[in-house]
């Protein structure tokens, strides 16, 4: 029987042929589908491509009006792109791997505006998910406020429940351990029975006592030698009991050590109580170190969010590793189940962009920046790539505007942890206003110059902002009470704005420091003029929580000492008396054995 | 109409084989369409393979309707051994590691738990759909063919043009 269609094979390569050329018809079609989709889910906002001309056989596509949405402010644009030209590798593509010779970008823009909004009709979970996890670790800088209204107020801490205060929970939580340990350390006494071995011991000794060596017969020596043999026997019994005693009295004093410890450790919970009551009353800060953070830590929390983004996003898709990656299966009718990527140092990795090279164009339409942004060895498996990602960005001689962005940066995945470092200098270009809480106002910082460095290594940052402005301008915009007035007039005096910022630590440990010139002036000025009133109102705050707490703590310690000292005394005199006993026991087993012939004593006896 | 002369002139030449063991062959071949998620590299192989070899087209699309439900009941199981074979089994991991970077062989998408799970499955079960749907057909023809070409119902709708359309993919009994 023959097992093939013959007649079927030229109509069907025909028919395979013809579906061939109505693919690559809608080529273009798909390629713009699939970006769009995977880019929305990269940015969490929509992705709009006006056309894509995909060229198969030479591996070049021309992508034209990329516009992707800003997913914080859905009318706007983040980025739009006038024309993308890539030329791929075709073999990579027959394992799923797209490999990017060079991409050139024309005509980029940021910050456009949309004519339909940027939302997505459907998110999925993981969408715009290194944007949330960067907004939470920035959320978590300590950022003190800046308000003056404490200070007019009248050291008033009625609000605070004294239950509620740190010390008087630790105080009740000592008194319950301390009773606890009492009735714990009782019942291990009266569980050792030392009192009955020493009853037994001075028994045994009056009985070695009574002995008497005149007139022995057999079997009176009998009689002695089961009694020095029981004496002895019940020498390594009370020996035995004297280890165990040793024994308790280490654990107890374990204990006590503990109770003293949580005792002391009041002090450091009332300091606590003392900072949460005054923290109840708002009273500002005016060192330095806390005026900085209170005024510009939004700002530098502002300017860092961005590099954090990119470089979260870059973490998320080039993560560092060989190990079998587990992602979630293509979205279908059936289960999607889960698919295995499997790097490997010999193969390319599954996105490769080798060069591109991007001209940029940023600022007012009529006074348009250019700059050019070139990539080197962007991919998605950076150890099977073997190199770092590098960048630079840099503003070209086209376009009139005066700004002036510098960066470049290394992002180092190749091995874990991963490390990147940017550095980005601007110059030449509004800085910004900055908005000054209840003052009423705002610093507009003018024309100046700014930096940002950045270190980060694996979960760690290490990043320094810093501002120069020569010129700074302060706004006005409401009513200000006496001490915000005086404020305001210290601060409006002052024409240039210097300040440092930086940042460190990881997640959940975040440090955040901030120097200027303006806080420095700010903290003299408030000090001179504010800092006797500041100081009686913190005393009173301190005297008022001293006076809540200083009952509990005192029943805190009493408790303590009174547990700790019935506990010495207890262990003290069941230590004299089993020491009494037992080198009364000891003195008459000598007496005897020294009297005695050795031929009597029993082998046992020393 | 040049390309629907083509597809007729196809569809003609694919329905001539319809012995009990053609068709079976077809409905253990349309298996794997039913069994395994159907956009993938392998289903487009084995539907050639049916359509130039001389297995019944009628059996194929019968077989895939067959397998549908079944494939969607069963998926989680084939996850589950798709999943101790991809991520639980560090034997295997090496073959993976190079289908994965195997040109063409990395477009099966057999590093998806579903779709190994569920063509392995369709391997195993290959064979035993093959006998049992050959008996099945045989014994369908000797006992029930007449019986069943002789109902009212059936000659009502040979006689209807949707018959016409569906004889377009009858397997040619002679």
């Amino acid at each position: 029987m023959k097992v093939f269609r013959l007649k079927a094979i030229i109509p069907l390569s025909l028919l395979l042929v013809f579906s061939g050329l109505v693919y690559l018809l809608l080529l273009d079609g798909i390629v713009r589908l699939g970006i769009e989709f995977i880019g929305s889910q990269i940015t969490g906002a929509r992705v709009d491509i006006e056309a894509v001309e995909a060229r198969p056989l030479s591996g070049r596509i021309v992508i034209r009006g990329l516009q992707a949405a800003n997913p914080n402010e859905l009318m706007t644009n983040m980025v739009e792109i006038e024309e993308l030209v890539a030329d791929l590798r075709l073999a990579p593509l027959l394992q799923k791997k797209v490999v990017v010779d060079t991409m050139v970008i024309r005509g980029v823009r940021f910050g456009t505006p949309r004519t339909e909004s940027g939302a997505l009709s459907r998110k999925e979970q993981s969408t715009g998910e290194p944007a949330r996890r960067v907004a939470a670790w920035i959320r978590d800088l300590p950022i003190p406020e800046f308000s003056f209204e404490g200070l007019s107020e009248t050291v008033d801490i009625s609000s605070l429940e004294t239950d509620s205060l740190a010390t008087v929970i630790a105080a009740r939580g000592i008194i319950a351990a301390a009773d606890s340990f009492r009735e714990g350390w009782t019942a291990q006494v009266q569980a050792l029975n030392v009192r009955s071995e020493i009853d037994t011991a001075r028994a045994l000794a009056g009985r070695l006592q009574g002995i008497n060596l005149r007139g022995l017969n057999l079997r009176r020596i009998n009689e002695i030698k089961n009694t020095l043999s029981s004496a002895n026997g019940f020498m390594r019994t009370l020996q035995r009991k004297g280890e165990d005693l040793g024994d308790l009295r280490g654990s107890i004093e374990t204990g006590i050590g503990d109770l003293r410890q949580r005792v002391v450790s009041l002090d450091d919970t009332r300091g606590i109580d003392q900072d949460y009551a005054r923290g109840l009353l708002r009273i500002p800060s005016i060192e330095a170190p806390d005026i900085g953070p209170a005024l510009f830590g939004e700002m530098a929390r502002e300017r860092i969010q961005p590099a954090l983004n990119i470089l979260d996003t870059i973490e998320k898709y080039a993560p560092p590793g060989l190990d079998p990656k587990r992602k979630p299966g293509p979205k279908r009718l059936r289960m999607a189940g889960s698919s295995a990527e499997y790097p490997r140092r010999e193969s390319h990795p599954r996105f490769l962009l080798a060069y591109g090279e991007f001209t940029l164009i940023l600022g007012e339409e009529n006074r348009p920046e250019e700059y050019l942004l070139t990539i080197n060895g962007l991919n998605s498996d950076p150890e099977v790539y073997g190199r770092p990602t590098g960048f630079t960005f840099e503003r070209t001689s086209g376009g009139a505007g005066d700004r002036v962005i510098n960066a470049s940066g290394v992002l180092d995945h190749t091995s874990s942890p991963s490390r990147d470092s940017i550095e980005v200098s601007l110059t030449g270009a509004g800085m910004g206003k900055v908005a000054l809480g209840s003052l009423g106002g705002y610093l507009d910082l003018g024309i100046g110059e700014a930096g940002i460095s950045l270190v980060r290594t694996g979960d760690g940052l290490d990043a320094t902002l810093r501002w120069e402005c020569p010129e700074v301008r302060w706004e006005s915009t409401g009513e200000r009470s006496e001490i915000e007035a005086f404020v305001w007039q210290t601060l409006s005096s002052m024409r240039e704005v210097s300040v440092v910022a930086t940042i460190s630590g990881t997640s959940g440990e975040q440090r955040f420091t901030v120097e200027s010139n303006v806080s420095s002036e700010l903290s003299r000025a408030l000090r001179r003029q504010l800092g006797e009133q500041i100081d009686r109102a913190e005393a009173r705050v301190r005297s008022e929580v001293d006076q809540r707490i200083r009952e509990y703590e005192s029943q805190a310690r009493a408790e303590v000492a009174a547990v700790v000292s019935g506990i010495e005394g207890r262990l003290s005199e069941l230590q004299a008396q089993y020491d009494e006993a037992r080198t009364e026991l000891e003195a008459r087993l000598k007496s005897i054995t020294d009297r005695l012939p050795s031929g009597i004593i029993p082998p046992s006896c020393p | 109409m040049p390309i629907l002369a083509l597809i007729r002139k196809l569809l003609k030449t694919l329905n001539s084989d319809g012995t009990p063991g053609q068709v079976a062959a077809g409905i253990a071949i349309g298996a794997v369409l039913g069994l395994t998620p159907i956009n993938n590299l392998h289903n487009l192989i084995l539907l050639g393979i049916a359509l130039i070899t001389r297995v019944s087209l009628s059996g194929v699309f019968l077989g895939w309707m067959l397998f549908i439900p079944a494939g969607f009941l069963l998926d989680p199981l084939f996850h589950g051994i798709g999943e101790r074979l991809l991520f639980e089994t560090s034997a295997l991991t090496s073959l993976w590691e190079k289908w994965y970077n195997t040109p063409v062989v990395a477009l099966t998408n057999f590093n998806n738990t579903v779709v190994l799970g569920s063509f392995l499955v369709w391997l195993v079960l290959f064979l035993p759909v093959y006998f049992l749907s050959r008996v099945g057909v045989e014994q369908y023809r000797t006992h029930l063919y007449d019986r069943v070409a002789n109902m009212k119902f059936i000659k009502a709708l040979k006689a209807s043009k949707l018959y016409k359309v569906y004889r377009l993919f009858k397997p040619d009994m002679s």
